[in-house]
């Protein structure tokens, strides 16, 4: 359909105001993307959008003066004279207003799902129905994809470190916040309009926007609930081994990989209790923050210390920089997603430290250094059973 | 407002993700272009109707041939109209990218700091006589 050349579908003129308005409702058939179908009380079809032509695989010049129930099929095409009569007589709404699935059928026969939403718009004595049809089969697709990129990030986040899944997460909640940008900059400039069709459109990109805010949460829920997933697979391992592995990998692809690191663990402090990978991600992400905020700096050290607490049967690993420390303002919002002082950052970093941390038993929090910069300091429970002799 | 409709700019849209596709259909609809939207590069080289867009806005990374290829195949058929590259994705060298391969602008998603309409404003102005701002 995209390759015919653009014709605009014929609407009937009688049934609105003038060119100017005329104008308007034709740029809105062509450029609404889900299939709108305006049709009057007694079902015959009077405007059919562009995105509908493709949908359908009707032209507008023909489906038009047709019976709307030739697009549908099975039980809601025996029943839709039946729900507009309802309707008329009693003003009992089965579906306007209200959006459901129902089968549609396509000019050469195929069935496909779709989700039907009809508004109602009064013109002096006229009433139109107004459908906005979108296509499911398309969106289920969509959600397979959404399902196969998860899965991808999730395979790509056990292999490499958490600011490289923050990107891709970046990446991933870009989409649905760009929908949401587009939307409401579009609802903004229809506001004005007091023409009903509009006003259609105005609620249904407002509903689109929430729909795709509410898709943004999820993929950040759906984040928190991986990293989180309960059962952590926490087993003896030795903390210098952990952290001499996280260190290689930190210094992997950085600009700033000669930055000197100094790692001391008291040798009552080596046997932990930790899932190796997710507790490596908390140290990388720790390390790349203490080189991030020591940019330019030429006296930039990495301090790494661990030590076992007197109370709790813990050990306490610290990463200190000696950056600039952290502003009064950062330092209660730190761990919460989203708070970042970096230009290209997501800030989920630390947030997702945090969380695995949590998920081991253990806390973490941002202490300043006396003598200048910044330490983190999280605990992970001690391996009991084999305590360094 | 929407814009009168009368010397119709015609866009092509191109980006893998269904609800960026939707979202700039309709907010490029509202201020009067014609809005063709593709979910990758097979489709807009398919299109026997590369002639008639004003502009192109090509997705970064599109399953396949990434954008910038995208627009060299474009170009190797002759096509010269603006493009602007649009990016989900964190490109520190988002500019130079764009720049190199020819496209006229970028905007980097979600669009909330750059407004796309601005840019295809701009890059379209040379055509449109209009007063310099």
């Amino acid at each position: 359909m995209t390759d015919t050349p653009a014709k605009p579908p014929a609407v009937p003129l009688d049934q609105l105001d003038g060119p100017a308005h005329q104008l308007h409702f034709e740029s809105i058939l062509d450029s609404v993307p889900d299939a709108m179908v305006v049709t009057n009380e007694a079902g015959i079809i009077l405007a059919f959008s562009r995105a509908a032509e493709t949908l359908f695989g009707y032209t507008a010049a023909e489906i038009i003066g047709q019976p709307v129930n030739r697009l549908m099929a099975g039980r809601d095409r025996m029943n839709h004279d039946t729900y507009i009569g309802n309707y008329m007589r009693t003003g009992h709404r089965q579906i306007i207003g209200k959006g459901r699935v129902v089968i549609a059928a396509r000019a050469d026969g195929n069935l496909f799902p779709v989700d039907l939403k009809i508004g109602e718009a009064r013109i002096g004595d006229y009433c139109l129905f107004t459908a906005f049809i979108r296509d499911l089969s398309e969106q289920q697709n969509a959600e397979r994809r959404m399902q196969a990129m998860q899965s991808e990030l999730a395979h790509f986040s056990r292999l490499s470190a958490v600011g490289t899944m923050a990107s891709a997460l970046a990446h991933e909640l870009n989409q649905p916040l760009t929908a949401v940008a587009n939307y409401l900059e579009a609802s903004r400039d229809l506001l004005d309009s007091p023409d009903p069709e509009i006003r259609e459109v105005l609620r249904g990109a407002l509903s689109e926007a929430a729909t795709q805010a509410v898709r943004a949460g999820e993929i950040v829920r759906k984040l928190r609930s991986y990293v989180s997933r309960g059962e952590v697979d926490a087993r003896p391992v030795r903390l210098t081994a952990l952290l001499a592995d996280a260190i290689a990998l930190s210094k992997v692809s950085r600009e700033r990989a000669d930055i000197p690191v100094i790692v001391e663990v008291a040798r009552d402090a080596d046997r932990v209790l930790a899932d190796p990978i997710q507790v490596q991600q908390v140290v990388i992400n720790l390390i790349r923050n203490a080189m991030d905020a020591m940019a330019g700096q030429s006296d930039a050290q990495i301090d790494i210390r661990a030590m076992r607490l007197d109370a709790g049967g813990l050990v306490e690993v610290e990463v200190c920089d000696n950056g600039p420390g952290l502003s009064a303002e950062m330092k209660d919002s730190v761990f919460k997603p989203f708070a970042t002082t970096k230009a290209q950052g997501m800030g989920l970093g630390l947030s997702i430290c945090q969380t695995i941390v949590e998920a081991h038993g253990g806390t973490i929090r941002a202490v300043p250094k006396p003598s200048g910069g910044t330490c983190f300091r999280f605990t992970l429970r001690e391996d009991k059973d084999n305590l360094a002799t | 407002m929407l814009i009168p409709v009368r010397d119709i700019r015609r866009i092509a849209v191109v980006d893998d993700n269904l609800a960026v596709r939707d979202s700039l259909q309709l907010l490029l609809g509202v201020h009067g272009y014609e809005v063709e939207a593709f979910a990758g590069s097979v489709g807009l080289l398919a299109s026997t109707r590369l002639a008639v867009y004003d502009c192109f806005v090509i997705d970064l990374k599109l399953g396949g041939p990434d954008g910038p290829h995208l627009l060299s195949s474009v170009r190797a058929r002759g096509f010269q109209q603006p493009a602007i590259l649009i990016s989900g994705w964190e490109v520190e060298s988002l500019e130079r990218l764009a720049a190199d391969a020819g496209f006229a602008s970028h905007v980097r998603k979600p669009m909330m700091i750059t407004s796309i309409v601005d840019e295809i404003r701009r890059v379209l102005r040379p055509r449109e006589s209009r007063p310099p701002d």
